[in-house]
């Protein structure tokens, strides 16, 4: 076989063709619209990232970017006979074009500088990413991480949501009367009492261990921390939430999962209209529910 | 003293910045602007910016001693500080840019933002514009979420059996219509979400649309406790929609316990309240 070097291709999806230009004037010409991301997966984009989207906004487009809500910079209106060149530019920069059509979108993780994290997301998130972008499926597929279960970045609307949560350790006797930092922590009512004794309501508690972040003096701990998985959820014309799937599963849980899903949604997934495919919580609520359709 | 858009970050004496865009709107950004988030990154943060499932752009880890001055850089290009604690988050609006050419929402979002961004309210409140019902900008899941409809009129006289308005990708996506070779276009009004797609696909002007409304919804949540919004107004004129949202806001002011979100007072008094 004869060897050939490195070419860039035109990536499957990620160029929005067909669009109307609105800032600029194109004549006997199409434009396409760019959903650049980082890639390496990243939440964040550096300093540099940021001034190349600016130069291909300039050179090629209309200078404006879009903000996408999955973490991507969209340039719109590039002249569809410099697509390469743009994408060329931003691949050097660590960007590519990628989140659109039905294939799994980009791997969306909250931002783990954030001081309510119970763990960080975005090391499993790149892995994810790593292992699912851009993978074609049935319809349209997103998956979610949030570093604690207030869900910043929706896990509960997306098609597998993933929510750090923690196993807390309570030792009773080192609770000081008077002091109420876990309550006033606590975002759920009802979920700490500490009259006649420190108690969780394991019903009401979210796991988020803001408590124990407030508590000084070693009465509420943190065990052990692991991941919530729900699944089927949606946003869109009709909204649909996740249902859980595993209340504490460990990072290779995690990618099991997935895949486990991925491989049934694949399996399972037919026509909801001419057009389209079901989205993966349309054929949970066909088949009736979770656990008939991991099984099917 | 600046407030809004300082956020807690990690580390000791570091924090987050958090800003939209005001020009040319918040889902938008110019190049220059995003130089002026490059330049201030690398020199108040760690080089590094982060993008908000909200259209808000933020820079972590900058020293607390040097937030203002960071901001104040920030603002000369056109970004504005805000969006964190109990505050209007930014008025959430998809592309401008859509494929599908749905309603153009981004001057009535832009109207809203320079009234309602960041302002302070009992607790966080999210407003979300949607140009079309497949809701890019997550209008249900939102405490104030607005919809665009457009009406058609169906004159199947005029069809010239093309196929166009079924079959073309960006035709209708809920088979709301049927067209074949031997029968003029008939369409299902009852599967029909007033989307509009059609009427920019038809060549002939067989299918047209005519007035454009926007449906509202109040009451919906993303977070610890997500919940659907509830359809509270239909078809609202285009004139009428940002004086509906003033409504919704007031109400929401009059009636909420401090830190109590939409959803919660909705569920305590009853949606007839906002009606």
């Amino acid at each position: 076989m004869a060897e050939e070097g490195f070419k860039l291709e035109l990536p499957k999806v990620g160029i929005i063709k067909g669009v109307k230009p609105k800032d600029i004037e194109v004549v006997g010409e199409k434009i396409v619209n760019i959903r650049a991301r980082a890639k390496p997966y990243s939440n964040i984009y550096t300093a540099e990232q940021l001034e190349k989207v600016a130069e291909v906004a300039e050179k090629y487009g209309s200078g404006k970017v879009h903000l996408s809500p999955r973490h991507n910079l969209e340039i719109p209106e590039v002249r569809n006979s410099m697509l390469m060149p743009a994408l060329q530019e931003l691949f050097a920069a660590g960007l590519q074009a990628g989140g659109s059509g039905t294939s799994v979108r980009n791997i969306f993780t909250c931002a783990d500088y954030c001081p309510n994290k119970v763990r960080g997301v975005r090391e499993l998130g790149a892995i994810v990413s790593e292992l699912y972008g851009d993978l074609p499926l049935p319809n349209k597929f997103t998956i979610s991480f949030a570093a604690c279960p207030s869900g910043c970045s929706r896990p509960w609307n997306v098609d597998i949501g993933i929510i750090g949560i923690a196993e807390l350790a309570l030792e009773e006797e080192k609770c000081v009367d008077g002091c109420t930092a876990c309550l006033e922590a606590c975002p759920v009512e009802g979920a700490i009492s500490i009259e006649g004794g420190l108690k969780i309501d394991s019903e009401r508690c979210v796991r988020c261990a803001r408590c124990a972040r407030a508590c000084t003096e070693g009465a509420i701990k943190v065990k052990d921390t692991g991941f919530k998985v729900v699944v089927g959820g949606k946003e869109g014309r009709t909204v649909l939430f996740g249902e859980e799937y595993l209340s504490f599963a460990k990072d290779y849980e995690v990618i099991e999962a997935i895949d486990k899903v991925i491989r049934q949604y694949k399996k399972l997934a037919q026509k909801r209209d001419r057009k389209k495919y079901e989205r993966l919580g349309e054929v949970i609520q066909r088949i009736g529910g979770l656990e008939a359709f991991m099984s099917s | 003293m600046i407030k809004a858009g300082i956020i807690r970050g990690e580390g000791k004496g570091k924090v987050v910045i958090r800003v939209r865009s005001t020009q040319p709107y918040t889902a938008e950004i110019t190049s220059e602007q995003l130089r002026v988030l490059a330049e201030v990154a690398r020199k108040y943060g760690s080089r590094v910016v982060h993008t908000t499932p909200r259209q808000a752009i933020e820079i972590p880890d900058v020293e607390e001693s040097l937030v203002e001055e960071a901001i104040r850089e920030l603002e000369k290009a056109g970004f504005k500080a805000g969006a964190s604690g109990e505050l209007t988050r930014h008025t959430f609006a998809c592309s401008r840019w859509c494929l599908y050419n749905s309603t153009p929402v981004a001057e009535m979002v832009e109207e809203i933002n320079e009234k309602y961004g960041d302002v302070e309210m009992p607790a966080k409140l999210t407003i979300s514009f949607s140009g079309c019902d497949f809701s890019c900008a997550r209008s249900r899941t939102s405490d104030i979420g607005v919809i665009a409809k457009t009406r058609i009129k169906v004159e199947p006289d005029r069809c010239i059996k093309c196929g166009l308005c079924v079959n073309d990708p960006l035709g209708c996506q809920v088979d709301a219509l049927t067209v074949s070779k031997e029968k003029p276009v008939e369409w299902d009004s009852e599967k029909c979400v007033g989307c509009g797609f059609c009427s920019n696909i038809c060549p002939v002007g067989s299918i047209t649309a005519q007035e454009k409304g926007f449906d509202i919804y109040i009451a919906g949540g993303g977070g610890m406790f997500p919940r659907e919004a509830r359809l509270l107004k239909e078809f609202v004129s285009e004139e009428r929609v940002l004086e509906e949202v003033d409504r919704i806001v007031e109400k929401y002011r009059a009636l909420a316990k401090p830190g109590e979100r939409l959803f919660s007072v909705v569920e305590r008094v009853g949606i007839e309240e906002f009606d």
